[in-house]
């Protein structure tokens, strides 16, 4: 039980890329809890990386198609 | 520091409703607080190796270049997000670029923790027409969210924008600083006043965030706005005092109930 549960802090810790002492405040949460708010965080991180990921391409795609890769290297788009 | 407040403002960067969030019970306003500054945290630092090359490339070309490729081509969230790592007085230059849209779409993809700096620099005249357009679309939770980390004179400016005494409250709702808010309220004229209280009075989600900014005041202007309050409603601080009576809040309102 112990050990699910420090996983599960693990987990927050690295989903959050930080160090496990910083989210032991969420050691206050029950497994479900956690494994819920896992899920969420998952869940809006994609929904951002994706709102962003489709920003960068949108601008891109206004560049003329010869820079496009040069760019994409350079900024590692 | 306000549990309901934050967990809003927490629901709000998790796409979630916030009764979907009731198993975070556990966790109090400032443990809510950490965990969403760190998830804001997350999600800059996730890409902030590209946007540090941008903004570093941003600095070799002239701002009213650098301005059109914000808007022509990175658009507002790109922008938002470059802000972070762009120099201070570049983003003030680059600001006065931008019209009032750009900016304001811009302002919704910001964390105003990270944007704080900037918010201190750039002229409140700037931010007259930001404040107007997110009125105007009712993006309360957005302004709340920046009135925290405005320096304090201009929030006071950028609250005389806000016509509508209940969108004012609306407003509060989503800023957790309700000290600030107190000190905001306390220099408004006392027909402003009133009408925040009257709009309150009819609402009670509203009245709420009435409690808790007099709750922040201290007792002279408790006074005050106990005199107002009764202009507004006679019976109004009586029926407070007895919905408030198990309250933990009561005892720091007691210069208004017993004025």
């Amino acid at each position: 039980m112990a050990q699910t549960h420090s996983t599960a802090l693990a987990s927050l810790a690295r989903q959050l890329g930080r160090p496990p002492r910083d989210v032991a405040f969420l050691e206050a949460l029950d497994d479900a809890a956690r494994q819920q708010l896992t899920r969420d965080i998952e869940h809006a991180q994609s929904l951002h990386a994706q709102s962003l990921r489709d920003a960068m391409e949108g601008a891109l795609n206004q560049l003329p198609r010869l820079l496009r890769i040069p760019i994409r290297t350079l900024f590692g788009l | 520091m306000d549990r309901p407040t934050e967990l809003r403002r927490l629901a709000r960067l998790l796409h979630r409703d916030t009764d979907a969030l009731d198993y975070l019970a556990p966790l109090d306003a400032a443990h809510l607080m950490q965990l969403r500054r760190l998830l804001q945290e997350a999600f800059i630092e996730r890409f902030a190796g590209t946007f540090k090359r941008l903004a570093a490339g941003g600095r070799l070309i002239p701002d009213a270049l650098n301005a059109k490729l914000c808007t022509g081509v990175f658009g507002p969230a790109l922008t938002a997000n470059l802000s972070y790592f762009t120099p201070i007085d570049q983003a003030v230059r680059l600001a006065k670029h931008f019209d009032d849209d750009f900016l304001t779409d811009t302002a919704r993809h910001q964390v105003p923790e990270r944007a704080q700096a900037l918010l201190a620099a750039l002229p409140v005249e700037i931010m007259r027409g930001v404040t107007r357009k997110l009125l105007a679309a009712q993006e309360f939770a957005i302004m709340g969210g920046f009135t925290d980390y405005l320096p304090e004179d201009k929030a006071l400016v950028l609250v005389k924008e806000i016509h509508g005494p209940a969108e004012r409250l609306r407003v509060s709702a989503y800023a957790q600083r309700k000290d600030r808010i107190a000190r905001i309220m306390a220099q408004l004229d006392d027909d402003a006043v009133a009408a925040q209280i009257a709009a309150a009075a009819a609402e009670p989600e509203l009245m709420h965030e009435v409690v808790l900014t007099l709750a922040e005041m201290p007792a002279p202007e408790q006074q005050r706005m106990a005199r107002i309050s009764d202009r507004v409603d006679p019976a109004l601080r009586g029926a407070l005092k007895a919905q408030l009576a198990a309250d933990p809040i009561a005892p720091r309102m007691s210069a208004y109930f017993e004025a």
